[in-house]
């Protein structure tokens, strides 16, 4: 059994800031002896403002997955759009409203789809998955279909499949 | 569980401040194997990888640090183990963010390379 379907009794996370909740929880997970498992998906993406560079591909750490899974931990990806909108003013030095990221109620567990689509808004720029385009810019996969030989890994596509 | 506050830390004889330890610890941290599917083993702060290209990684941190002034990183990388870091991680500055930090793998001829031990960490402020 994956650890992350365990879940972990009497914290009240809201009293802890996000960076120490996941230390918590590590720490338990742990002492448990539970380890965590590869996430079974990857997030596969192209910029369209950079046609020619390679595919991307971003995978979940599986700390993380565990927490998303968990619930009661991790803020609503929301506030993360709000940071980055701090982060891009250009007077910005540095952020005033991190009690977004400890103060707001947290999310509850999210299923693998909730947390891979809550990952994609968190970590793949905006203009990637926000914007209508003719051709696929992003696409939720098994990690098993990311390959593993990476002998041409600067050449790496999308597929654009026939509508 | 309870929270123990206090202001300074001592053995007896020195004395330092709380925030000695609190700012002094690594605020984020992974270990990641490129030599294949790429793959966390192992992480603190960090929410996902992603593999932009041959020895070209991005650490996407959990927690923000408060802006990308207010922190650094040091990494190294091998293909081997933790014992053998014959490449190096390094980072522009351009490419580090409060959210995000994006580094490269290259060896000492200054090639990217994907690599099987890869360990980035990130000390100073979080938001």
């Amino acid at each position: 059994m994956s650890y992350w379907k365990h879940k972990i009794e009497g914290i009240d996370w809201t009293q802890y800031k996000l960076a120490e909740r996941e230390s918590i929880f590590q720490h338990i997970a742990k002492e448990q002896g539970g380890g965590f498992e590869q996430p079974p998906y990857a997030i596969v993406w192209e910029d369209p403002n950079e046609p020619e560079e390679a595919a991307r591909v971003t995978v979940p750490a599986p700390a993380w997955w565990a927490m998303a899974l968990h619930g009661g931990i991790l803020p609503p990806v929301w506030v993360y759009h709000e940071l980055k909108k701090d982060e891009a003013q250009p007077d910005f030095k540095r952020h005033t409203r991190g009690y977004l990221l400890h103060e707001t109620e947290p999310m509850g567990p999210m299923t693998e789809g909730e947390a891979m689509e809550y990952l994609l808004m968190k970590d793949v720029p905006a203009h990637v998955w926000a914007e209508r385009r003719n051709s696929v810019t992003f696409k939720i996969v098994p990690r098993s279909l990311v390959p593993s030989d990476r002998s041409h890994r600067d050449a790496w596509k999308l597929k654009q499949e026939a509508a | 569980m309870s929270t123990i506050s206090v202001t300074n830390i001592s053995d007896g004889s020195i004395s330092v401040p709380t925030t000695v330890v609190t700012e002094g610890t690594t605020k984020g941290w992974g270990a990641w194997d490129a030599s294949g599917t790429p793959t966390l083993s192992d992480s603190y702060n960090v929410s996902s990888l992603t593999d932009n290209a041959t020895g070209n990684f991005t650490l996407n941190w959990t927690n923000s640090m408060a802006a990308a002034a207010s922190y650094m990183a040091n990494g190294g990388a091998g293909a081997g183990d933790a014992a053998n870091l014959e490449y190096w991680l390094h980072y522009p500055t351009s490419e580090v963010l409060a959210a995000s930090l994006t580094c490269w793998c290259v060896s000492a001829a200054q090639t990217a390379a994907d690599v099987s031990y890869n360990a980035m960490g990130a000390t100073g402020d979080l938001a």
